[in-house]
């Protein structure tokens, strides 16, 4: 690996031994895939430290970093964390843990970090340009970079995007190199897809049949496919099957016509997307049973057009006793929210509108999944980890998630 | 005798000591964080300790691993070493440069078929060495 001069004090410890460790990680994980040179990043998205899964030697990992003097090179952007901060004490999070988290919240903020906690931060002003070569971090944000931005990035791990950010670096390798970008897996849609949770069946169903392949989706050339498409599809790609890039002919940038990703080199597998295929997924994420439910919207995170949709079908209604609704979103989104009255809208029926924060990697996951008896979501990726934690758990649109809660 | 199982180094660093050995992937959550014991019923190493061993797996069993692989070795409870007969996934080498552990993969012939718990190895560059 041929290592830029630029790069050489971050390795060899002018910053101190927590830096050159974690640009070291970097430069290990590319030399491992074959990288022989380093290429400039136009923004990095990284986890700072979740307090649930890193704990408290987590934070001292990151005031360690930001006491080293170094600042991010480039716009750096953060995945969510284990509480809202504006509200963690009515969500029944304890002070001690909320004030534990704020550590690295203050020590990513002196690093000079985009400090919106979002797994969807092209919402909060890190919006990568088709090219871009970018060092993110989580599946979801990765897979939308990637496919729907047409930027280029790896899945990477917290350390090696920390790196990457500081040094403003990263491998040439993998989803780097325009070769790697070609579909191995071609999916024909004939089936209607027309609500988010859809094209949530359809990545799942695709990604567990054939894996970490990169995807095109064939069909779909005269539906509209609005962020929050995109939202659904990706993060249930990567969810059920690791996958970090797909295509959409007619959609993506990548893909004007099949002949732009398809045929370069030998196909991996190839699939109809049937009626049947759709509604059989369905009915595997139909428990008997609702019991007293845990409805969750926002893994990714919602956007205010998602929001406002939740709002409308809550109008004047209210949510029945021993049930709940969480609404997860970016902080940005809850302000506007809160000014345009759709707060109050889903305060005033009982749910909650949740920020920054991960319903997955915070105290109170094991709550939720005690207190309830059943989970709905309409994100195969919130039904994928659900189902893990072996709760009773339901795919549906987000109509029938609401409704069925509902007096 | 002396037997020689020959991979790749990941992480160098040349350590010697007793060895723990998993079949199935690892999850460092059942790991106490204070006394390095293993606390999972029915898994294999349930009861035992990973402080001090050099441990044999086949891989992680979640990316939350690498944190929680951090958190023990940084309380001092955490294995010598990590040896694996596959190709170690980014969280595996990232948590063992974190966690400033030796680490070598693509190890043959498998270490977890060939070896029994208890047994002491020295890892070296490029391989595992029993020692007689």
């Amino acid at each position: 690996m041929q290592i830029p001069d630029s790069m050489r004090p971050y390795l060899d410890g002018a910053y101190g031994e927590l830096v050159a460790k974690i640009t070291r990680v970097l430069v290990t994980l590319g030399e491992l895939k074959g990288a022989t040179r380093m290429v400039p990043i136009a923004s990095a998205h990284t986890s700072t430290m979740i307090y649930q899964s890193s704990g408290d030697e987590g934070q001292d990992f990151l005031d360690e970093l930001a006491a080293s003097g170094v600042q991010f090179a480039v716009p750096t952007s953060v995945d969510p964390i284990s509480i809202d901060i504006e509200q963690y004490g009515a969500l029944g999070i304890p002070e001690d843990y909320a004030r534990a988290q704020m550590r690295s919240v203050r020590a990513f903020a002196k690093l000079g970090g985009l400090g919106s906690y979002t797994c969807i931060p092209w919402n909060c002003g890190n919006v990568p340009r088709p090219g871009d070569h970018l060092a993110w971090v989580d599946s979801s944000a990765v897979i939308f970079a990637n496919s729907v931005l047409g930027a280029r990035t790896n899945r990477y791990v917290d350390p090696a995007a920390l790196a990457a950010a500081i040094t403003g670096l990263v491998p040439e390798c993998g989803l780097h190199r325009p070769e790697n970008r070609d579909a191995d897996v071609l999916i024909k849609v004939e089936a209607r897809l027309e609500k988010p949770s859809d094209f949530a069946a359809l990545g799942a169903v695709a990604a567990r049949t054939f894996g970490p392949q990169v995807y095109v989706f064939t069909g779909l050339e005269d539906v509209p496919l609005p962020n929050e498409v995109y939202h659904h599809l990706g993060p249930a790609l990567s969810t059920w099957g690791n996958v970090a890039l797909f295509h959409v002919v007619g959609h993506t940038p990548e893909a004007p016509d099949l002949e732009s990703v398809w045929g370069k080199k030998p196909a991996q597998g190839e699939m109809v997307f049937t009626q049947r295929d759709l509604d059989d997924f369905y009915a595997e994420f139909t428990p008997a049973g609702q019991g007293n439910q845990f409805v969750l919207f926002g893994c990714p995170h919602c956007t205010l057009t998602e929001v406002r949709e939740i709002a409308r079908l809550l109008q004047g209604r209210r949510i029945k006793p021993n049930h709940c609704l969480w609404v997860l979103t970016d902080l940005y989104t809850r302000h506007l929210a809160r000014r345009d009255g759709l707060l109050d809208t889903i305060e005033e029926a009982g749910g909650h509108l949740v920020a920054e924060m991960c319903w997955l990697l915070s105290i109170k996951t094991d709550e939720i999944m005690a207190n309830y008896d059943s989970f709905a979501s309409d994100s195969a990726k919130a039904a994928y980890f659900s189902r893990s934690l072996a709760m009773p758990t339901y795919l549906k649109s987000r109509e029938s998630c609401i409704e069925d809660i509902l007096e | 005798m002396v037997r020689e199982f020959t991979g790749q180094t990941v992480v160098p660093g040349e350590v010697e000591g007793e060895i723990l050995i998993t079949s199935q992937p690892f999850y460092f959550n059942w790991v106490d964080l204070d006394t390095g014991l293993v606390s999972q019923a029915g898994n294999e190493l349930d009861g035992k300790s990973v402080t001090g061993k050099i441990l044999i797996l086949p891989s992680f069993k979640a990316n939350i691993d690498m944190w929680r692989l951090y958190r023990i070795c940084r309380r001092g409870n955490g294995p010598l070493g990590l040896v694996t007969p596959r190709l170690a996934d980014d969280y595996m080498i990232v948590g063992s440069i974190l966690a400033d552990l030796p680490l070598i993969h693509l190890v043959t012939p498998d270490p977890i078929k060939e070896l029994q718990d208890g047994q002491r190895v020295k890892m070296v560059k490029d391989a595992v060495v029993t020692c007689s």
